[in-house]
């Protein structure tokens, strides 16, 4: 069972999380998006097999929705930190 | 003269005859008696004399308690302390199974769990390992898979006819045609084969269940290496777990009488140690991710999160292959030294010993000792490489014979001869045999280490082709594995090496340092320079049958067979053969497995490497994975009440709501004609605060909030960025920075966790949601007197001026601070009223005195249904799916796209843009009779072909009694749902039903009730 | 008209073990349960404190709040302070739970509430006295109890007394709060209400081996 470091409560097994899915930022302005952009955006995933930005909630815990750096193959998870209006892809 | 010769010859031809019958007589005579001394004369002497030695040194049993037990209808005596195996073996028992495809006979093989041969069912519980299990007085035991008994099991000539019919993977290759074949051979198979009986009973015996456990180290194995570990991990301040599998600890030390004082010793330090817990009888079954480790204790399942893991499990005995290894009788040497020393039970009488190492001496010794005939010692080695210090004294004792090795056993039911052969130079066998009677024959030839778990860990192995042994290439930081399992067969070593890796896992661990790089590489360095203990041989080649696979009955042809059809990875070989897919999990045959495949595709072991082994290690109970049973169920505050009414519950997700309480069509009545009420108590609800709450509502939401005044509520819908509805409730303000928002009950949690991620990633600024769904319990008063009643317990102005329809007011109603809100999911006047939860069973009695005079019912789920199927409203989740958007499901009045960016917005261009296929839209049924079930599928019928086409299919439907008609919403294509009136088929039961399309509510189209 | 009563989430499951009703400080309770302070009760104890005020301030500025208003230095995320009849727990830097006895005393609470208000950024304070069962377990084999229905680690290091954890119990979300009692161990464990009678139940059955006994709330 995987061991997640929530950045307010610290080391917790994962099941106490949700995971919310590859990171992917909304397009600030959806209107100027063409088809092709947001179509990209609601149903493409990189999926890639190797480092991934993703989404976790702590579900069972604080509510804190934070991201992690996860290696999809290894499982090795290399940073979780708070999101941040600064962070973009 | 012809007289003569003729009497001559007739003489010579009787005589001849005569003395021929009689050697012939004489043979048969001899065979027979053999045969018959050892398969029935011995053994019923073994079973009358028994075969229990006098007290030995290390002991387990506890002479002076004595049990009874039965097995296969027999009574049995053991002593406290004896296991099934034991105790059976004691009284002579040989046979205590038969093998999975052939029913051959087995007996004791490895005598430590790690062989299918002693399965047994106690009871009800199948798949038991008579050699581990503890005898309890009265104990039911019986054996499994024979027909009918142990002894004589008719399957097995059956199965030895069938054999040839039945290689590797017969029933991919075969009982395909006719097609009906395998429908009649299969369950006959199933018969056949197996192993234990599941009982089918409700309600078991044992109660299950779990626990969590902690430790900065997790020993795994009590072995002299793993307690080492333990005390100097433990030393060193970490917090340490020791487990064993055993009910004592010592490991291998156990059957040692000279060692019996250093594991006292041992022992005694491990248990005064304030920071070693120790966990015996345990068995570690899986090693996830960050060492989390599960372990099964009887009933309990141990679920640890260790920090660091020291691997000290030891080593399994690996057995040889040769013509009809599989008799009873046949067992390995550690497996006849467990039966000797723990529960001085003699294994046989005459006894010839393979080996190939030291270790085999040892046994032979201990036989010796314990007065049991060794009538050959034969060792695969020269004289030079054995450093036994018993090999000198038992030179003069016994018949030693170098550089032999066994070619087969002999025996029917029970082996009573073996045959050995020398060996050239080069390994390869003479033609030279060598007969020895006897009825036990033990194998000491090789160990495999038992290191299934370092596998789970992601521990890489390499093979050292000159040990003969597999070895760990590279271990992971938290992960260290020592002893025997590492290859460490000298005690001093494994004291040493235990220590070290004791000490550098607490030190990963963040305690105490680590011990030096040499430090460890003197300790490495010094176990290569140990003798070898394993043979490079694996099979033996004959004549007969030679089983790798004792679990599921694979020979070594069966496996070369394979090989040459093509499967010859040895994943697929694996696979295709089923090899080390049984109970044993490989223990006693994946090494040899590997080597053949090896040597069939004349590659290296190393080369062709394992497959990977996954948890469990050891057989675990499904009831030992479920373990206490925890189903999470919500009730709402009125819980009691309902069922004290003889409310016919329902699960709703979590939840157990009312359904009904006996009569939901007068519910329905009640609430059309007086005033009905419904614990709603189950619905999410939020405080949303701060200045900015309309900006996020007018993100979620499809339609406008901004100008929402104080005191009023508006419904919302709320879609994904697909365009999909997800959820629907009202939402109202109560202050200038304060709304309450509701939401379905089955979104409760999941539109909370939804709008705290769109919060928390951006726009969250100026507003704090908080979920308040369990703080209140919810009331919904319907019905034309629901504004007289509610005047009898409130001061709060009701009339429909100064309350109108979808307005909010807080006050106090029946002594109880509340919130109402004049919704109307039901069509009628209502007044929805929430108050804090602890209150509600006080509002809820009240609310029914003051609506006895009214003619009051309180109203479930199932009226509801109908209720608002009469006004035409939908139900999220229930009309729509996870295609439906908001257009298309009649709620085109609540999407406001020209507003600014919301969730759902820019795809839901799109759907109007290219228009609309289908629509969610209602109907009413042309003829009486069966209401349609939710869900039936709408089609369209070709009038030539009579084809059926789906078209569409039915979301809702009720018999309705205010209309007294059948009605319902359904999804048409859009060409049929926008014309009121069109006729469409619902296919049901084989037959078309008619119905047709009805645009609006079905009862107070204009909403005159609601807003009365 | 009646009196208006609270009862608590866990009131039908305690009638049935106690032997009648009685009215305090507003909540129908259960009679009859066993005082905790009894030496003969055996060495797991369970009691309802679902009655117990239970408040949360929330917002970025939160913990300057508690310190205006209530004159404290806040705790540190995962600790707690005491305060009045009660303690005040940090659960996230911007989220504080307040534990009192079940009558609060409403002035202090009305003086909070304005403090929140006037702060220049969103500070809230919500009751959720209603919305939790609140079940507190006393004990030596606490610990041992605890591990069959949650995975974290109960020990003194890891969770020292007053500190707060909120994670997985029994598969249901709730607060844990170290609360040492009379030296003996002791738990509080706060969550849903809808779950509470789930929670007890569960609790009950778990805590079988050690013959865990329902006793009066402490402070009643």
């Amino acid at each position: 069972m995987l061991i997640l470091k929530c950045p307010n409560c610290g080391q917790r097994n994962v099941s106490e999380f949700r995971n919310g899915g590859e990171y992917r930022p909304r397009p600030s302005r959806p209107l100027d998006a063409d088809d092709q952009q947001w179509s990209n955006y609601v149903f493409f995933r990189h999926n890639v097999s190797g480092l991934q930005k993703e989404w976790w909630y702590h579900r069972n815990g604080c509510g804190l929705w934070f991201l992690a750096e996860r290696h999809t193959k290894t499982n090795e998870i290399l940073s979780t930190f708070r999101w941040g209006p600064d962070r973009t892809e | 003269m012809s007289n003569t010769l003729l009497f001559v010859i007739v003489i010579g031809a009787t005589l001849m005859l005569v003395i021929g019958g009689a050697v012939t007589i004489a043979i048969t005579l001899y065979r027979a008696n053999r045969l018959i001394v050892s398969e029935v004369v011995l053994p019923h002497l073994e079973k009358v004399m028994g075969a229990r030695l006098p007290s030995q040194p290390v002991e387990l049993i506890n002479r002076k308690e004595e049990m009874r037990f039965t097995f296969e209808g027999n009574e049995y005596s053991a002593f406290k302390g004896d296991t099934i195996a034991s105790a059976l073996a004691a009284s002579g028992i040989k046979i205590f199974s038969r093998s999975f495809k052939y029913h051959r006979p087995r007996g004791l093989l490895c005598c430590s769990g790690h062989c299918p041969n002693c399965l047994v069912q106690i009871g009800d519980e199948p798949n038991v390992r008579a050699c581990r299990q503890r005898v309890a007085p009265d104990m039911i035991v019986k054996p499994q898979n024979v027909t009918p008994t142990l002894m004589w099991d008719l399957l097995a000539p059956i199965m030895r006819f069938l054999s040839p019919f039945m290689p590797v993977g017969f029933y991919y290759k075969t009982l395909y045609r006719p097609k009906w074949i395998w429908k009649v051979a299969e369950p006959l198979l199933r018969a056949a084969g197996g192993l234990g009986k599941a009982s089918h009973s409700e309600s078991p015996e044992d109660t299950f269940d779990k626990q969590y456990l902690h430790g900065d180290v997790v020993v795994i194995g009590g072995g002299p290496t793993g307690i080492s570990a333990a005390l100097s991990a433990a030393g060193s301040d970490a917090k340490v777990l020791l487990i064993d599998e055993n009910d004592q600890l010592g490991g291998y030390l156990r059957i040692k009488a000279e060692a019996k004082d250093v594991v006292d010793e041992l022992c005694a330090s491990v248990y005064a140690h304030p920071n070693i817990q120790t966990l015996t009888e345990t068995t570690v079954t899986g090693c996830y991710d960050h060492n989390w480790l599960a372990a099964t204790h009887g009933d309990r399942l141990y679920k640890i999160r260790a920090d660091k893991v020291v691997l000290a499990t030891g080593v399994v005995e690996r057995p040889l292959v040769f013509d009809n290894n599989d008799l009873p009788g046949v067992m390995l040497g550690s497996a006849a030294q467990y039966l000797l020393h723990l529960y001085a039970v003699r294994p046989g009488r005459r006894a010839v010993v393979v080996t190939a190492n030291d270790d085999g001496w040892d046994v032979a010794a201990d036989l010796h000792a314990a007065g049991i005939e060794v009538v050959a010692l034969a060792d695969e080695r020269e004289r030079a490489a054995c450093s036994s210090a018993k090999m000198e004294s038992l030179e003069a004792e016994l018949p030693v014979f170098w550089r032999h090795i066994v070619t087969s056993a002999h025996g029917n039911t029970a082996v009573n001869a073996a045959t050995i052969a020398p060996l050239e130079s080069d390994g390869s066998l003479t033609t030279r045999r060598t007969r020895l009677e006897c009825d036990l024959l033990l194998v000491s030839i090789g160990w495999t280490p038992n290191t299934g778990l370092a596998y789970q860990a992601g521990v890489e192995f390499g093979y050292d082709e000159d040990r003969a042994e597999l070895m760990a290439r590279n271990m992971p930081d938290d992960f260290i594995i020592a002893g025997r399992a590492a290859g460490t067969h000298m005690l001093e070593h494994q004291i040493t090496e235990g220590a070290l890796a004791g000490r550098r896992m607490a030190s990963a661990a963040g305690y105490g340092d680590a011990p030096t790089t040499s430090e460890w590489t003197f300790v490495q360095e010094e176990k290569k320079r140990e003798v070898t203990r394993s043979s490079q041989r694996t099979i033996v080649k004959g004549s007969s049958k030679r089983f790798l696979c004792y679990c599921e009955d694979v020979t070594d042809k069966d496996l070369t067979t394979a090989v040459a059809e093509g499967y010859d990875s040895i994943e697929l070989l694996k696979r295709y053969s089923t090899i080390s897919m049984g109970p044993c999990q490989g223990k006693m045959c994946s090494m040899n497995a590997v080597h053949l495949c090896a040597h069939a595709n004349t590659s290296t072991v190393d080369e062709t490497g394992s497959t990977t082994t996954r948890p469990p290690m050891t057989p675990i109970s499904l009831g030992a994975l479920a373990g206490q049973n925890m189903e999470p169920v919500r009730i709402t505050p009125i819980h009691d009440w309902h069922l004290g009414q003889g409310a016919k519950m329902m699960v709703a997700g979590l939840w157990l709501r009312p359904e009904h309480y006996g009569n939901p069509t007068e519910e329905v009545r009640a609430v059309r004609e007086r005033v009905g009420v419904i614990d709603v108590s189950t619905l999410g609800k939020y405080k949303l605060t701060g200045p900015h709450v309309p900006n996020i509502l007018e993100k979620v939401y499809t339609n406008r909030w901004r100008q929402l005044a104080v005191g009023r509520v508006r419904y919302g819908v709320m879609c994904n960025a697909e365009g999909i509805v997800i959820d629907d409730g009202v939402t109202a303000r109560f202050d200038e920075r304060e709304w309450y928002m509701t939401t379905t009950s089955g979104g409760a949690g999941a539109i909370y966790e939804w709008i705290q991620w769109w919060m928390q990633s951006g726009w969250g600024d100026g507003v704090q949601l908080i979920n308040r769904s369990d703080d209140f319990a919810a009331f919904n008063l319907a019905g034309p007197k629901a504004r007289t009643l509610l005047k009898e317990l409130t001061d709060i102005q009701l009339d429909n001026k100064e309350f109108p329809y979808m307005h909010v007011r807080s006050g106090v109603v029946a002594e109880v601070p509340c919130r109402l809100l004049r919704i109307g999911f039901t069509g009628e006047l209502s007044y929805e009223i929430h108050c804090p939860a602890s209150y509600g069973q006080h509002l809820w009695e009240q609310l029914l005195q003051a609506g006895e005079q009214f003619g009051i019912m309180p109203f479930g789920v199932e009226a509801q249904r109908v209720l608002r199927l009469e006004k035409g409203h939908l139900i999220i989740g229930q009309d729509t799916d996870a295609l439906s958007n908001p257009i298309a499901a009649n709620l085109e009045w609540a999407v406001k796209l020209e507003k600014d960016d919301f969730l759902g917005q820019r795809s839901l261009l799109r759907v109007v843009e290219n228009g609309l296929k289908q629509r969610l839209i209602g109907f009413k049924v042309n003829e009486t009779g069966p209401t349609p079930e939710e869900g039936l599928q709408i089609v369209s019928i070709n009038s030539n072909s009579k084809q059926r086409k789906i078209i569409g299919w039915v979301s809702s439907c009720r018999f309705s009694p205010t209309l007294n008609q059948v009605i319902g919403l359904c999804w048409l294509p859009t060409e049929i749902a926008d014309v009121d009136g069109a006729e469409f088929i619902i296919w049901r039961e084989e037959r078309a039903l008619t119905a047709h399309v009805h645009h609006g509510a079905f009862y107070d189209s204009n909403g005159a009730q609601l807003r009365s | 008209m009646k009196e208006a009563l609270r009862r608590s989430p866990l009131h039908n499951t305690l009638q049935d073990v106690g032997t009648g009703l009685e009215v305090r400080s507003g909540w129908l309770v259960a009679t009859g349960l066993v005082s905790a302070t009894d030496a003969a009760v055996p060495m797991l104890t369970i009691a309802d404190e679902s009655a117990h005020g239970k408040l949360l301030l929330e917002g970025e500025n939160a913990s300057d709040v508690i310190a205006t208003a209530m004159h404290l230095h806040p705790p540190s995320v995962g600790l707690s302070v005491p305060y009045r009849t009660g303690r005040v727990y940090s659960l996230r830097p911007d989220l504080f739970f307040m534990s009192t006895l079940p009558t609060i005393d409403s002035e202090w609470v009305k003086q909070l509430r304005a403090t929140a208000a006037r702060n220049e950024g969103l500070v809230t304070m919500t009751d959720m006295t209603d919305g939790r069962s609140q079940i507190r377990v006393t004990g030596k084999v606490c610990r041992q109890f605890l591990a069959k229905l949650c995975a974290l680690d109960f020990g003194d290091f890891s969770f020292p007394d007053g500190s707060a954890r909120t994670t997985s119990l029994a598969r249901t979300t709730q607060l844990i709060l170290r609360s040492d009692q009379h030296d003996q161990l002791s738990f509080v464990v706060v969550g849903g209400r809808s779950l509470g009678a789930y929670v007890w139940d569960t609790m009950v059955q778990a805590g079988h081996e050690w013959t865990i006994t329902p006793t009066m709330c402490e402070s009643d």
